[in-house]
């Protein structure tokens, strides 16, 4: 094709789009071929095959085994007629599925995959469905968590990329709406879907679902009650507490009393910790059909805010890496963090039981997410083999084993269960486990495909308020109009 | 012959420059998004509309000349002091060669763990520093009227090593019968400084300037893990925006319309070097 700069404005548009239709044409010609030959082979492939059994449904071969989600069937004669009936023995069964399960390599990519304290221990888990389908093999793909996203995004936009993936719920509206998610609805059997909390309904796009539930991690206020105790002030219950326990803390330890994120730097995992700002104080980013940036509540999250980062025990400058090292070291008093972090903190300089949790010290209950869903690739080869894995992964065992690998206290997709012991030694983990009754996710509800575009504008006018070029009620304001 | 030795570098070339550039700048003229990359309408000259009459765009244009401006003039100045000092025959030469040569081998992700590290607010070194000299205490990455300092002083910290290698080559190369016959007219050290060494270093010092500019313009590492373009947009250069539009935002065709304005940036500079070195070949020559 050639390239002429459009010198002659007109001219070279025209030729350009003359140039854009001949290849539009020639790609619909060559669609249609191959939609020719695909539906050729579809029509020329035993049709027992095309489909999972369904109670009921037709079936070619007396005795035949199949399997749809979690439950087994036999080809069974009834009359004259052969249907599929539940096999009466499902555990029975299940050796006998694994033979007909589909096989090949599936590729699984998660940042988790690399997280010091459990990542090796999760790849153990993931791979263990290569004992429940033998003829699959699973390959794990660690990125890091800062590139994820970039590096999915370049991977999926030329068509590649692991078949299945984590996705977190600030990503998954961009990738909902360019159709790079292969839906779900009838992956998972009527038993299967019953086992399915709440959470799940975060993977549904404009009525489809599009991915699971990985993981949702709430957020608690935590201390150091040995720093507090040296300090002597009581957990905060309120924001003014947090802002005058702050700078205590500091006054009396020398040690950063409060830590958030605060860095445009971070700018995705500021905006999920902020939310906890907003949703303790019962504001919102939209009320589903408009924005509500400058809301009264929103206003007073702000305000708050900007009180214990002037506090002076703030951690002013801090990104997450480094004000999380700090708490580990004992040299933190106070922090707001997700689930997942707080245990990669713990260790002999802090250990379990001298962390305190509760609610945040807002007026709501609330607090933001993690959300992490979990989907399969559009553009995946063994689409039907990662359809298998995912009916795996939402069993009993495989779940309360993923939950017990990140800590317990995050929702993974179905309900599991917090072993006493585990409360007993974490005391803090009580707290979370409660929070998570109540988590509200940082993407704006209507506003869903807009999100990176809200985040960015309303946390560059909160960094103004932050560096005390405007109010709180000024900045939101500004964002307001500048998004309206 | 000569063709087979110039194949592979051609065929390198087109594959992975030409042919990439070529698509960029197409896509400068499409709507396209970076995960439909080939779904994007063409819009004509729209993105290149959009920032030549957007202020922050001229902006980020200017952050990236000062910040170029700051880390050449200081890269070089320091690297060809550096070079003058190590030159010369003193005690422990070859451990100051070596330490004064580490920060161009640390890669920049560990120069930017560092830096942090000396930046942090409430316990880095540089705070520390400020303190003892009763200065208070400064937000070396969060406040935007020190962004820009702190990043370029990491980035001279990183880069100087080069030119102080590519000079102090230069001046190894200083042929020693001109230092003599300047002795022997009578010069002193700093005059046969003036009149000998330094006219031999120039086009030394040139080249490098070149390139660190162009290097300087089209810095990302360092910028991005720093401060991520703030504090405030103190730091937003063209390339951190290239990187902000392509993939934060996915508009893979406003980003590829601004990375070929960078290019053009890029290509003045070169156009003006070769302009001056034109002009001092014909100056020369008479």
């Amino acid at each position: 094709m050639s390239m002429n700069l459009p010198l002659d404005g007109n001219n070279a548009i025209a030729q350009l789009e003359g140039e854009m239709n001949i290849l539009k044409n020639l790609l619909v010609k060559s669609l249609v071929l191959t939609s020719l030959v695909l539906t050729s082979l579809v029509v020329v492939a035993p049709q027992g095959s095309a489909a999972d059994p369904k109670l009921n449904a037709a079936c070619s071969k007396a005795g035949a085994k199949g399997q749809a989600g979690d439950v087994a069937f036999v080809c069974t004669k009834v009359g004259n007629k052969l249907v599929w009936k539940k096999a009466k023995n499902a555990a029975a069964a299940k050796p006998a599925a694994a033979a007909v399960k589909p096989s090949g390599t599936l590729n699984i990519a998660h940042w988790d995959f690399l997280a010091p304290k459990y990542g090796a221990e999760m790849q153990a888990v993931i791979k263990s469905y290569e004992k429940y389908n033998p003829n699959a093999k699973i390959e794990t793909v660690g990125i890091v968590r800062a590139v994820y996203e970039t590096k999915m995004k370049i991977q999926l936009s030329a068509k590649g990329g692991p078949d299945l993936f984590t996705i977190p719920d600030t990503f998954y509206p961009e990738l909902a709406r360019s159709n790079l998610l292969e839906p779900l609805d009838n992956v998972f059997s009527e038993a299967t879907k019953k086992t399915m909390n709440e959470s799940n309904k975060g993977g549904i796009w404009r009525g489809k679902q599009l991915a699971i539930t990985w993981q949702v991690a709430p957020y608690a206020f935590f201390w150091n009650k040995d720093i507090l105790e040296k300090a002597g002030v009581k957990p905060p219950t309120t924001a003014a507490e947090l802002v005058a326990a702050a700078k205590t803390i500091k006054e009396k330890t020398g040690v950063t009393g409060f830590a958030v994120r605060s860095r445009l730097a971070e700018e995705t995992p500021w905006w999920i910790d902020f939310n906890n700002w907003v949703v303790g104080f019962n504001g919102g980013w939209s009320d589903g059909e408009k924005l509500t940036i400058d809301s009264p509540q929103n206003i007073a999250a702000v305000t708050a805010y900007k009180a214990v980062y002037d506090s002076g025990g703030f951690s002013v400058g801090d990104d997450a890496s480094t004000f999380r090292s700090k708490f580990g070291q004992g040299l933190v008093g106070m922090m707001i963090d997700a689930t997942g972090a707080l245990p990669a903190m713990i260790g002999e300089k802090v250990p379990s039981k001298s962390v305190g949790a509760s609610k945040l010290p807002f007026p709501g209950k609330s607090t933001s997410q993690v959300g992490i869903l979990f989907g399969i690739n559009a553009n995946s080869k063994n689409k039907a083999l990662a359809k298998d894995f995912l009916n795996w992964f939402l069993i009993k065992d495989t779940q309360q084993a993923i939950s017990e690998m990140i800590g317990n206290t995050s929702t993974v997709a179905t309900e599991t269960i917090v072993p006493a012991a585990f409360l007993l030694e974490n005391p803090w983990a009580a707290a979370y486990k409660e929070n998570g009754k109540s988590t509200r996710s940082s993407v704006p509800d209507g506003f869903e495909s807009s999100t990176s575009e809200i985040r960015k504008e309303v946390l560059t006018q909160i960094e103004q308020v932050l560096l005390g070029k405007m109010t709180p009620a000024e900045a939101l304001k500004k964002a307001q109009d500048n998004l309206s | 012959m000569p063709y087979f030795f110039v194949g592979a570098a051609t065929i390198y070339l087109i594959l992975f420059t030409s042919i990439p550039l070529l698509r960029g700048f197409w896509f400068s003229f499409t709507d396209s998004l970076l995960l439909a990359p080939t779904e994007g309408k063409f819009v004509g000259f729209e993105n290149y509309r959009r920032y030549l009459t957007d202020q922050s765009f001229y902006s980020s244009l200017w952050t990236t000349i000062v910040y170029t401006f700051v880390v050449v003039v200081g890269a070089v100045s320091l690297g060809v002091i550096s070079a003058i000092a190590i030159n010369e025959k003193l005690p422990g030469r070859a451990i100051f060669r070596s330490m004064l040569t580490v920060p161009w081998a640390v890669p920049g992700v560990s120069v930017v763990l560092i830096y942090n590290w000396i930046y942090n607010y409430d316990s880095g070194v540089a705070n520390q520093a400020v303190r003892a000299l009763g200065m208070g205490q400064k937000g070396w990455l969060i406040d935007p009227s020190l962004g820009m300092f702190s990043v370029a002083f990491a980035s001279i910290w990183k880069v100087f090593p080069f030119i102080m290698l590519v000079v102090l080559a230069a001046l190894q190369s200083v042929p020693e019968e001109l230092r003599e016959a300047s002795k022997v007219d009578g010069a002193d050290r700093f005059s046969a400084f003036k009149t000998v060494v330094i006219p031999h270093l120039m086009p030394t010092i040139r080249v490098a300037s070149l390139l660190m500019t162009i290097w300087s313009i089209r810095r990302f590492e360092i910028i991005y893990l720093l401060t991520g373009g703030g504090p405030s947009g103190a730091t937003n250069t063209i390339v951190i925006n290239v990187y902000k539009q392509a993939f934060e935002s996915s508009e893979l065709g406003r980003a590829a319309a601004l990375g070929i304005l960078g290019l053009l940036l890029s290509l003045s500079v070169t156009i003006v070097y070769f302009a001056v070195d034109r002009k001092n070949a014909k100056r020369d020559s008479l």
